[in-house]
């Protein structure tokens, strides 16, 4: 999903400063530290990347020199809404674009009384993601309130983990697309834990009044904090995907960023290169999708860097902006006056949560393969980076190749096949991989039959996209249809002399010297064998025939 | 110790008092002692008050600035509730900085009470029957929604 | 099961007779021999009620009008009630057409219970005696009110109290000020003041209220009836509304030990609804309150009880005092082995207390912002609609109180406050937990004095919450404990009861029903019925 997001990126979408950034950061993007964090990958760059590069443009070259004095540092807030039938701490059900108000009870609408009772589905998907990121997990942990008041918070106040989270200190591994100079990096993980949603509020145009919607409040959230370890849009981006890709993988949330269930919010600082101690921390929020989150970053660097530059970094303050997608840049939302007061005490309605060994284990032995280990295997198996990228990007793509190759098919056919054939297919259809009818059993099945050449490649193709909308079998579309390839010689031959005989201008044609003529053959003989006949040997029994003197 | 406890209270009024006529009155309805058994408890107290503002870790802490208080709580005062809250809480806080002293090193808080962990709700939604009654009940709902005063920027 | 137990000798429903003191101090029991033949131990109202519906002697709705008519009568005087129930009838008509079917009966059937306002009741009007809730109706019934109703007990109204339980009078109601029944002059104690004084003034058989830092056993003591606040964990909170979460508990008023303990029998027990709610088994306490009838001539040979040293020193009212020593002598007398115990951090509960609830308590009222229920000031701008809204819904001891807490928990004073004040809650658990291997059960006064004047104290919050002193320590250990009346001290038209407050080990409510029955039923002239019934029985 990342990478075809990222890859979709048309140079003339990026600012003029996000353009030359990338530009920057691709060429220097050995010369960047990662934090003693950057693997050393076996990865070959034989593709090459698709466009991607900006015109030269004499404009930005100053600002290319004097981004190159400077390092970005930044850590990423994700927060993503599980996929459990109920909130957090009620039995009301958690559902997307329900009528507004009514998935409410006492609890989620913080009615006097009213208690909350934690959902064990949240704890079993904060194990499960901590484990992914591979973090230590807190056999006891316990929740803290988080205090502010606001129309969306019904209670007042935030169930949310405050100093001891459900898990900590982790990492993830990420490869970073070619057309983005690739490499592999790994990113830490400062923590991650369990809390609670707010409502939604919506704001009327028109009216002198905002408006709150308590279906939300209270679904339950895993905040992951990052390290501040990543140093260019490009990385934050990618991490914001892998992010995406696990909880996809584990199947915790859906991780959709247009309804919310995947939010990021970006904190950024800038620093002469050189400079041990971090400069003015600026959050960024209202990044709904990750080329935002590389856009909008690539443009808080320049901001910053020509703020330094220009002698005003005075002007960098501790502030959470805005992305604006439509101006593409980030305008000040509200100026931080010292921290937030948050009031945090032990939330004393909820026991601890405590996790015994077995309960760890246990969900430590259902854990999918997660996508780092994916592409590492895909990579082992002798696929190049960029199919690996793609085939481990969706978990179900993911599943249905591994499918595939299960049933024995050919590695590198099975990829072609899944990336780009029944990719273009579902592209079209609007389709998941999913949906499809054609089985990784039977795509195996095809393969092998266009391999040891029952059918040619392209009536494969024909009866692929059959198999895709309608389903069944080859082995009987194959022969409902009759479609097996012919492959004796004496019938080709037949057929050739047959053609020949009929197109007695264009032989003479052909003979003097119009040897292109040999595809119009080549082509009345397919015909004639309804695509059946073996290219190969058509094709050399046709020159024969064309070049014999008679 | 319930004396302790009583004359540490005392001891947390502003003008360390027991001369206040009305503290009198009260210590006397609430207990049958006679003044003069009152007296010879004093100079306890006066010790009691004398190690509490001489601890350290209580003098650095801040008195309560109540009208800042009453705008993170969001709770409006009067002028006259602002005088009257303050000079109220100061001496409870005072009070509560007997707590200082209490040497607590290697204790681990308590939340609450013992209690096993646990006590999960498995994942299975239910439906609030009685939820007509909670939107009747909200204040300013129109729409569908709950109406409030407009927003620009959150937080 | 309640069958089982001896039907009570006297066959009237109001045990009304009246208790002469003499002019001093009452001393309610200075023989040392129990002498059953000349005391008239107090009767279950529980279990009197049950009796004459199943023997058909009287109808629920007979008894529901007698009470009804009692209330009538003496409510102008003492406003215990903020809403009485206009189904009391009907709920009585429906156990009459149980009877009269031969459908069988919940063990609570006919009982008339007050229910403290800040406990939900689901439409019927629930406050806590707050303006930001008033005409607030719940949308649902709390664990203990739904089981109360299942269990055939008829929710009689919601009694008055001190806001959010705020409050150790009851003054600090937003609506009324509730008076004492043996003395109109005087505070009923709080924060459940209705709930104690409806019991004593017969106004219902048993009630409901709420403890957090005593407020169920203070004015149990302040009105001469039997209040037990059980373990933390024991009852539902779900439906309490929250003051202090990690101290909270729903406690039950009789005027009897067996009326407190079938309440709490009958709302005890895991919740699903409240995960702080135990998992513990409920014993049937019935088997704990014999007819004294059946009492050994040592009732209680070899139960050890420790007299907690520091809750009879100076400061105590001397009355209050003498009547402990006397109440001691008693359960000497019943077979009890007495012994003197010191808890060294019990001095340190009570500032700790103040910390954690008023802490907590800024939290928990923060849902009170006039957005989602209860009044609402209408503002152009939100913090002003939150400001107004909690300003003028909230009263004084409210608002001080979550300034408090506010402040405790701001950053940088949460360590010396709040954190603090867990720690000291860690010794004081630590301190009753080694008394209470010593001991069967810990006794103390219930307060340090008995009910004092209206307005007395309301504009001194330190010389209030000192009145807390006996009870907060309970509270921050999570154990169950119960007052019941033991002696009067002068005061008053006819003096004014003192209570005495039994502690137990967690979840051993048993033990504290079974000696505060036997206490009860041996006490000599133990009929602790206030002056005010006299007129009007």
């Amino acid at each position: 999903m990342s990478t075809t997001l990222l890859r979709t990126f048309q140079p003339n979408q990026f600012s003029l400063l996000g353009t030359s950034l990338l530009r920057r950061r691709r060429s220097n993007n050995f010369s960047v530290r990662f934090c003693g964090s950057q693997t050393t990958t076996t990865h070959e760059a034989k593709q090459s990347s698709p466009t991607r590069v900006a015109p030269k443009n004499h404009k930005s070259n100053k600002l290319d020199e004097i981004l190159r004095d400077y390092e970005a540092v930044i850590g990423i807030e994700t927060h993503v809404q599980l996929s459990t039938l109920t909130k957090a701490f009620c039995s009301c059900s958690n559902n997307y674009g329900s009528y507004p108000n009514t998935s409410i009870c006492p609890v989620c609408m913080g009615l006097p009384g009213a208690l909350p009772v934690l959902n064990s589905k949240v704890v079993e998907f904060g194990v499960r993601l901590g484990l992914a990121l591979n973090c230590d997990l807190s056999l006891k942990s316990k929740f803290d309130r988080k205090q502010y008041f606001y129309p969306d918070l019904p209670k007042g106040y935030q169930i949310s983990q405050f100093d001891i989270p459900i898990a900590s200190g982790g990492y993830v591994d990420l490869d970073i697309p070619l057309e983005f100079g690739g490499g592999h990096r790994r990113f830490g993980i400062t923590r991650v834990h369990m809390e609670e949603d707010a409502g939604k509020l919506l704001h009327s145009d028109t009216g002198d009044y905002s408006q709150v919607d308590l279906n939300r409040a209270g679904v339950p959230l895993l905040e992951i904090v990052s390290e501040p370890d990543m140093r260019s849009g490009i990385e934050a981006a990618e991490y914001a995907c892998e992010m995406q890709r696990i909880a996809r993988y584990l199947g915790v949330s859906n991780g959709n960023m247009q309804e919310g269930s995947l939010r990021c919010d970006v904190n950024i600082s800038i620093r002469p290169i050189g400079q041990a101690e971090f400069g003015t921390k600026v959050e960024i929020k209202n990044l709904n999708a990750f080329s935002a989150i590389s856009r909008a970053i690539d443009y808080e660097i320049s901001r910053q860097a020509l703020l330094y530059n220009q002698g005003k970094a005075d002007q960098i303050v501790t502030e959470t902006r805005l992305w604006e997608e439509g101006a593409q840049k980030t305008v000040t939302m509200r100026k931080k006056e010292g921290l937030a007061d948050y009031r945090y005490f032990p939330e004393p309605d909820l026991p601890e949560v405590i996790l015994t060994k077995e309960y760890v284990d246990s969900i430590r032995a259902s854990l999918p393969e997660l996508p780092e280990a994916k592409r590492r295997r895909y990579e082992a198996m002798g696929l190049g980076m960029q199919d690996v990228l793609f085939l481990a990007n969706d978990v179900s793509v993911a599943e249905y190749f591994d499918a595939v190759i299960g049933k024995g098919a050919e590695v590198k056919l099975a990829a072609n096949w899944i990336m780009s054939d029944i990719a273009a297919y579902l592209k079209n259809e609007k389709l998941s991989i999913n949906d499809i009818k054609l089985t990784p059993q039977e795509l195996a099945e095809l393969i092998a039959a266009i391999k040891d050449g029952t059918i040619s490649g392209k009536i494969g193709k024909e009866i692929l996209f059959e198999l895709l909308a309608k389903g069944g079998t080859v082995k009987g579309m194959i022969k409902a249809k009759d479609l097996v390839q012919i492959t004796d010689p004496v019938e080709i031959e037949k057929m050739v002399i047959q053609v020949v005989s009929e197109n007695p201008k264009q032989l003479e044609q052909y003979r003097s010297g119009k040897t292109k003529l040999q595809g119009y053959f080549a082509g009345q003989i397919m015909k004639m064998s309804k695509g059946k006949a073996n290219p190969g040997l058509l094709n050399k029994i046709l020159l024969e025939k064309l070049n014999a003197k008679d | 110790m319930a004396t302790r406890a009583l004359l540490a209270v005392i001891s947390a009024s502003p003008n360390r008092c027991f001369i206040s006529p009305s503290r009198i009155k009260i210590l006397q309805s609430s207990t049958s002692s006679s003044s003069v058994h009152f007296h010879r408890h004093s100079r306890k107290i006066h010790r009691i008050a004398r190690s509490y503002s001489s601890d350290s870790d209580s003098s650095v802490l801040q008195p309560p600035d109540v009208s800042r208080l009453a705008q993170t709580a969001r709770i409006s005062l009067t002028p006259a509730e602002i005088e009257e809250c303050e000079t109220k809480i100061r001496r409870v806080i005072d009070w509560f900085g007997q707590l200082q002293q209490v040497d607590v090193n290697s204790v681990e808080p308590a939340i609450r009470a013992e209690m096993d962990g646990g006590n999960l709700r498995e994942d299975a939604p239910e439906t609030f029957e009685n939820r007509d009654s909670i939107r009747a009940s909200i204040p300013s709902f129109e729409e569908a929604y709950l109406k409030v005063p407009k927003i620009l920027n959150k937080e | 099961m309640l069958s089982t137990l001896q039907p009570p000798r006297s066959l009237s429903l109001l045990p009304l007779r009246r208790f002469q003191i003499s002019k001093t101090i009452v001393s309610a029991a200075s023989s040392k021999t129990i002498d059953t033949s000349v005391i008239s131990p107090p009767q279950s109202q529980i279990l009197t009620t049950r009796r004459s519906l199943l023997s058909g002697e009287t109808t629920a709705v007979e008894i529901a009008k007698s009470y009804l008519s009692r209330i009538r009568l003496t409510e102008p005087q003492l406003k215990c009630f903020l809403h009485v129930s206009e189904n009391v009838l009907k709920d009585a008509q429906e156990i009459d057409q149980r009877i009269a079917k031969g459908e069988e009966l919940g063990p609570l059937a006919g009982v008339l219970i007050g229910v403290k306002d800040n406990i939900c009741t689901q439409g019927m009007p629930s406050t806590a005696a707050s303006r930001i809730l008033e005409h607030y109706r719940p949308p649902f019934d709390a664990t203990a009110v739904k089981k109360i109703k299942e269990l055939g007990g008829i929710v009689v109204g919601k009694t008055n109290m001190d806001e959010f339980g705020m409050g150790s009078t009851t003054e600090a109601s937003a609506f009324q000020v509730t008076a004492n029944p043996w003395d109109l002059s005087r505070v009923p104690g709080g924060s459940s003041g209705g709930s104690a004084a409806a019991v004593a003034a017969r106004q219902c058989m048993v009630s409901l209220g709420s403890d957090t830092g005593g407020s169920v056993r203070q004015p149990a003591s302040f009105c001469g009836v039997v209040g037990l606040k059980p373990t933390y964990g024991r009852v539902s909170r779900f439906g309490l509304m929250a003051y202090a979460s990690s101290l909270d508990v729903i406690g039950c008023f009789g005027s009897t030990v067996a009326d407190a303990g079938m309440l709490l029998h009958a709302i005890s027990g895991y919740d699903r609804f409240d995960s702080t709610s135990s998992k513990q088994d409920v014993p049937e306490f019935q088997s704990q309150f014999p007819s004294v009838d059946h009492f050994e001539s040592k009732p209680l040979n070899g139960v050890k009880v420790g007299i907690i040293r520091e809750t009879l020193e100076d400061g105590v009212d001397s009355g209050v005092r003498s009547a402990t020593q006397e109440a001691a002598s008693h359960l000497e007398a019943l077979g009890c082995i007495l012994t003197e115990v010191s808890l060294p951090s019990f001095s340190l509960g009570l500032p700790a207390y103040y910390v954690i609830a008023s802490s907590e308590s800024s939290s928990n009222l923060s849902r009170y912002d006039g957005v989602r229920y209860g009044n609402q000031v209408m503002a152009e701008e939100l913090n002003k609609l939150y400001e107004c809204s909690r300003g003028e819904g909230f009263g004084g001891e409210v608002k001080m109180r979550i300034l408090m807490g506010t402040y405790a928990l701001s950053a940088g004073y949460y360590n010396a406050y709040y954190k603090r004040a867990q720690q000291v809650r860690t010794l004081i658990r630590k301190d009753f937990k080694a008394a209470l291997e010593q001991n069967d059960i810990l006794i103390s006064p219930a307060a340090p004095s008995a009910a004092y004047k209206i307005g007395e104290k309301k504009d001194d919050p330190l010389a209030m919450y000192a009145g807390d002193i006996m009870t907060v320590n309970v509270n921050l250990a999570g154990l169950p404990a119960m007052v019941l009346p033991c002696g009067l001290v002068e005061g008053g038209p006819s003096g004014l009861p003192v209570g005495l407050q039994m502690i137990g080990a967690a979840f051993d409510e048993e033990k504290l029903l079974k000696v505060g029955h036997i206490f009860e039923q041996t006490l000599k002239g133990s009929s602790f019925v206030p002056p005010l019934l006299a007129n009007v029985a």
